[in-house]
């Protein structure tokens, strides 16, 4: 334990801008925020389709780096610079989220040229996802639901008549964005220990 | 960012060392490592202790790390001069990975030689006709070069 503690204190030495040796100690539940390049905690973060989380600066450079086809560096599926959700943090409440990540990225990576605007959140939810549990398992099937009514009256037919009514896409949206919320509000809760 | 991020690898592997390797820095230079593999017991490089010298290229982890056998192998995928044939060092890198993977899928290389893609065909012609001869030569070259 002790051997321990002095590397712990030899590696803040080497690094004052590290913080997370002790931090992951503490709170070894923190390198879930960690991006899978930098290791250090998210900044700009965005998470790609297949769920894995990096700082944007960092993704976008890998992005570039590549020059055939583009895959995530965790599980090599396929990559899109507009296909990657960014994560809206709290702050600056009165500044348009866009520019602020446009601001930590140049931050974080002047010297490596300009990183774009981190891309913007999508409206539509195009993720398979497991969720809204007893609502039939068709909604699952549907990207784009909002903007396709009639596929919507499709899947209503075969389903359970008028118990599909309540699944339209508003809903579908509030579920999804109820999630992120709820990621994001325990994102801000880490934000707040952390710091 | 490439400092920060090999520090961090640096205390992840004080932290939980992997078995058979270790790695650090050969001296005041984060950017030089050193590392030591122990042969693996279920392959003719057992008892041996190979080194291994890496360098960081400055943007790592973008660009793989270089990673070169100081110790003399006898292995289909490693040269004379130590160059090791593994696809996650070139094309297959992922700045995902971290030094202690790429060390670990070193020991699976030398369990597990891929003659397919040889760095050193006439070793991976062996390898391929005459497993006795290859084993026996890996075996000497192990007690030869890797031990003591």
């Amino acid at each position: 334990m002790d051997e321990k503690a002095t590397v712990t204190q030899n590696a803040v030495q080497i690094d004052a801008h590290v913080a997370s040796p002790k931090h992951k100690e503490e709170f070894p539940e923190s390198s879930a925020f960690e991006c899978n390049i930098c290791y250090d905690l998210a900044q700009s973060p965005v998470v790609t389709m297949c769920g894995h989380l990096y700082c944007w600066p960092c993704l976008y450079r890998w992005m570039q780096v590549q020059n055939h086809c583009r895959v995530c560096p965790v599980c090599k599926a396929g990559i899109e610079q507009d296909k990657v959700i960014p994560i809206y943090g709290r702050g600056g409440d009165n500044t348009d989220p866009r520019q602020k990540a446009q601001s930590t990225g140049s931050k974080e990576e002047d010297k490596d040229g300009p990183v774009p605007r981190r891309p913007a959140g999508q409206r539509l939810a195009p993720v398979p996802r497991a969720g809204i549990s007893q609502q039939s398992g068709s909604v699952n099937l549907q990207p784009g639901l909002g903007i396709l009514p009639t596929l919507f009256g499709m899947q209503q037919a075969p389903g359970q008549g008028g118990f599909a009514e309540p699944l339209t896409a508003e809903q579908q949206h509030q579920a999804f964005l109820s999630r992120l919320l709820l990621m994001l509000g325990s994102f801000v809760i880490m934000c707040l220990l952390l710091f | 960012m490439a400092s920060k991020r090999i520090q961090k690898e640096l205390q992840d592997l004080q932290r939980d060392p992997p078995t058979s390797c270790s790695a650090g820095p050969a001296g005041d230079d984060l950017f030089h490592w050193q590392a030591t593999i122990m042969g693996p017991g279920d392959s003719p490089y057992s008892g041996g202790v190979f080194f291994v010298m890496i360098h960081f290229p400055p943007d790592y982890p973008f660009k793989p790390p270089k990673v070169q056998f100081q110790t003399k192998v006898y292995h289909p995928n490693v040269n004379s001069q130590g160059s090791i044939c593994l696809d996650i060092l070139k094309e297959q890198w992922s700045p995902a990975l971290t030094i202690s993977k790429v060390l670990l899928s070193i020991c699976s290389l030398l369990t597990d030689p891929n003659p397919d893609d040889p760095l050193v065909p006439e070793i991976a012609h062996i390898y391929k006709t005459d497993r006795q001869r290859y084993e026996e030569t890996a075996r000497e070259w192990t007690r030869k070069y890797a031990m003591g």
